[in-house]
């Protein structure tokens, strides 16, 4: 599989020059928990696969891009890619959702919040935690 | 999703997570998802459809207890 084209690889290698420090990505691979079939192209997606290939030709776009592979025997909602630490996506970031997953990587890449100060004040002030799970697909 | 990062890369209070709908189609239905992008906080589904950056963080406020 090659999920990135040579257009799409230059415009991301150039989106990448902006990363003002590294960008640890940690890719978590497994069993599914509640399996599900998805055929494209005439044949069933490996969703660990395809991520996997995904990120390792992200990782070839930037120097600050550093990819850490894991595999468990434990089901879960997998595969599992945590950005900096913080940032997970949950599935396969394939068709319009790889703009998240490259988006996380620009915005873990900055040194300063693209936020803008109100809305960092306004974070700045909460007082409980806010657990965000936000629910998405490929179109 | 990228409102999300950044709320979450701002704030230690707030954590955010992607979830691909089609894959994880149980935990989508469980939550009441029929349309994305769906956010669920707090394990309960809070809004529907995509907002400026105003709205999205007035929307944390308010699960955070910060706004009325």
């Amino acid at each position: 599989m090659n999920p990135l084209g040579e257009h799409e690889r230059a415009a991301i290698r150039e989106v990448f020059t902006d990363l003002e420090k590294d960008v640890p990505i940690l890719l978590e691979l497994g069993p599914e928990k509640e399996p599900v079939t998805v055929l494209a192209g005439g044949r069933e997606i490996d969703f660990g696969d395809e991520t996997k290939t995904l990120l390792e030709q992200l990782a070839e776009l930037s120097d600050r891009i550093d990819l850490t592979v894991t595999e468990t025997d434990l089901p879960g909602q997998w595969p599992k890619t945590t950005v900096a630490g913080a940032l997970v996506y949950r599935g396969l970031p394939w068709g319009y959702e790889l703009t998240a997953i490259v988006g996380a990587i620009v915005e873990a890449g900055r040194t300063a919040s693209s936020l803008t100060p109100a809305s960092l004040e306004t974070l700045a002030s909460l007082e409980r935690d806010v657990a965000l799970e936000v629910y998405v697909t490929p179109t | 999703m990228l409102l999300a990062f950044r709320c979450a890369l701002a704030s230690e209070r707030v954590t955010a997570a992607a979830v691909e709908a089609t894959e994880f189609s149980v935990a989508a239905d469980h939550h009441g998802v029929v349309s994305v992008p769906a956010i669920v906080a707090n394990d309960r589904l809070a809004w529907v459809g995509s907002v400026p950056e105003t709205a999205f963080v007035a929307h944390i406020s308010r699960i955070a207890g910060t706004l009325p």
